[in-house]
């Protein structure tokens, strides 16, 4: 470790000021990089049951799991999931990767993703979908 | 009670004015976070008032905006990509000038996008559900062709590397949750064009402007038209992508046009904006947004009134513009520039604390060695858009 450091000083030494600084700017966003990645990756989803979402938690990541009531399409390819465990909740797929999914009416999904709110109703964004 | 309507409605559009005035004279603030104010803590209860207000503010920014790079180097997305060096040494007559062209453009730039009012609920839809499947790779082949106009392959590279870093922090950010959604981009465009631009030592030149010729300015209405139709169908364009493309390909480098098309562009693509939200349900900008956190989906009559208020901002903005511009410029030579710029960083750093917190600062940290990183490598801030362009070919392509 002390050897890379050294090896680090010499290299920057070697270097002239005004891109010393530049290098030294590099490397702060990187280290800002790499803590927000540890920061995204430790946040953990709420496990919890459809009907205890509520307003208050917008923007919080959740998981819930359920069963998929109803599938609707829109005008502009985009699908809009009915997802039940008894009370519901709509999943809009807008992302390419989750419209590839192979799912029909009554298949079991577990979905993590963000609490939004889209003209006064609930939504799961969901990040990630797991189908069982 | 109709005139009364009206007579509030204006008292709104010039209250808006008024802060959008005051937002163009603090360095590294915008009128994104003043409206972030006003919709957040509902200061005005009444939801049109609160969008005509909003309107009036983002309108008279639009204009106002300017003075803030032409005195101190520190532009917003939509100044400081293409205003690269401020215009110190500013004589009070050079200030006018420059304003006036920043108004002559401002107008130009609403009447050429007026016309679209009446044809945007058949045009938009069609052209845009057309271009939907290509807008990925439409956007992609344009950051390729940003990277690709630099002068070197030195600066190719660093800006290949700025795109790719500032990509980086917005697909990591992207629905991650640790910031509130509505306020996640408050802390990015703080750092990128904010914090950074206050921080970097600018190269300062004293620039003078001269008339522009009416075949010119007819030439440049046009560019500034196509491009803001062009950036109005395409998602994740903004304005300063847009004016970047369009000198580039407009062939626009004297320091009175591009103030003329940055102007033109700017207010064209915000009331361009309004058509599309009331067309096609789309967020194309702050403004938009902000229409639709307030109002929900927008009908066509509803259209008409903020069309109505874009209008009458501008009109009040231009006239204040103009009349402004002496005193102005007899004030400004007598203000301490670091004061102020000190006052804008504390302004930032309360806005960013407040809404997102620790995590917020810690984004704003990074988008700001990052904007650095970007003026200290000399190569133009349009890269930093990545930030936003990024995510949007990710989910588009893939």
């Amino acid at each position: 470790m002390s050897f890379i450091s050294i090896k680090f000083l010499m290299i920057l030494d070697s270097i002239e000021k005004s891109k010393q600084i530049t290098l030294l700017i590099f490397i702060l966003a990187v280290i800002g990089l790499t803590a927000i990645y540890f920061a995204v990756i430790n946040i953990k989803p709420m496990e919890l049951k459809i009907a205890s979402i509520e307003d208050s938690m917008v923007d919080r990541l959740v998981k819930i799991n359920g069963t998929i009531d109803y599938i609707r399409k829109s005008k502009t390819n985009n699908f809009y999931w009915t997802v039940s465990d008894g009370s519901n909740i709509t999943v809009p797929i807008l992302d390419n990767k989750f419209k590839k999914l192979s799912v029909k009416k009554g298949d079991s999904v577990g979905i993590i993703g963000l609490v939004t709110l889209y003209n006064g109703e609930l939504e799961v964004m969901p990040k990630e979908i797991y189908v069982e | 009670m109709w005139s009364d309507s009206i007579l509030d409605i204006l008292f709104f559009i010039i209250i808006g004015v008024a802060l959008g005035f005051a937002a163009g004279f603090i360095p590294g603030f915008s009128s994104e976070n003043l409206s972030l104010l006003l919709v957040t803590y509902g200061i005005v209860s009444t939801n049109y008032y609160l969008v005509v207000t909003v309107i009036a503010v983002e309108i008279s920014y639009s204009f106002f905006g300017f003075l803030s790079p032409m005195i101190f180097g520190i532009g917003n997305e939509a100044t400081s990509l293409t205003i690269d060096n401020a215009y110190s040494d500013l004589t009070e007559d050079a200030l006018k000038r420059g304003m006036e062209t920043v108004a002559s453009g401002g107008l130009v730039g609403i009447l050429i996008s007026l016309p679209l009012l009446f044809f945007a609920e058949d045009v938009y839809p069609l052209v845009y559900n057309s271009l939907k499947p290509l807008v990925g790779w439409i956007l992609l082949s344009l950051c390729v062709y940003m990277v690709w106009i630099e002068r070197d392959w030195k600066r190719k590279f660093f800006a290949a590397t700025i795109f790719c870093l500032s990509g980086l922090v917005g697909l990591l950010i992207k629905n991650s949750g640790i910031i509130p959604s509505d306020y996640l981009l408050l802390p990015i465009f703080i750092g990128l064009y904010g914090f950074s631009s206050l921080i970097s030592e600018k190269h300062r030149e004293f620039y003078s402007l001269q008339d522009i010729a009416w075949i010119k300015k007819a030439r440049i209405a046009a560019i500034a038209f196509i491009a803001s139709m062009f950036a109005s169908f395409v998602t994740g364009m903004k304005r300063g992508q847009t004016s970047s493309l369009a000198l580039r390909i407009g062939g626009i480098s004297k320091r009175e046009e591009v103030l003329f098309i940055l102007s033109a562009i700017s207010l064209a693509f915000t009331t361009l904006s309004i058509f599309v939200l009331s067309s096609t349900g789309k967020v194309r900008s702050t403004l938009a947004y902000d229409i639709q956190e307030i109002m929900g989906d927008i009908y066509f009559s509803q259209t008409v009134l903020f069309v109505g208020s874009v209008i009458v901002s501008a009109c009040i903005s231009v006239c204040a513009l103009i009349l402004l511009a002496k005193p102005l410029g007899r004030a400004l030579s007598r203000i301490n520039g670091k004061y102020l710029k000190v006052f804008g960083f504390f302004i930032c750093v309360l806005l960013i604390v407040n809404f997102t917190g620790v995590y917020g600062i810690v984004l704003a940290f990074t988008t700001t060695c990052i904007g650095i990183l970007s003026s200290r490598l000399r190569v133009r801030s349009t890269h930093l858009m990545g930030v936003l362009l990024l995510p949007s070919i990710v989910a588009m392509i893939l």
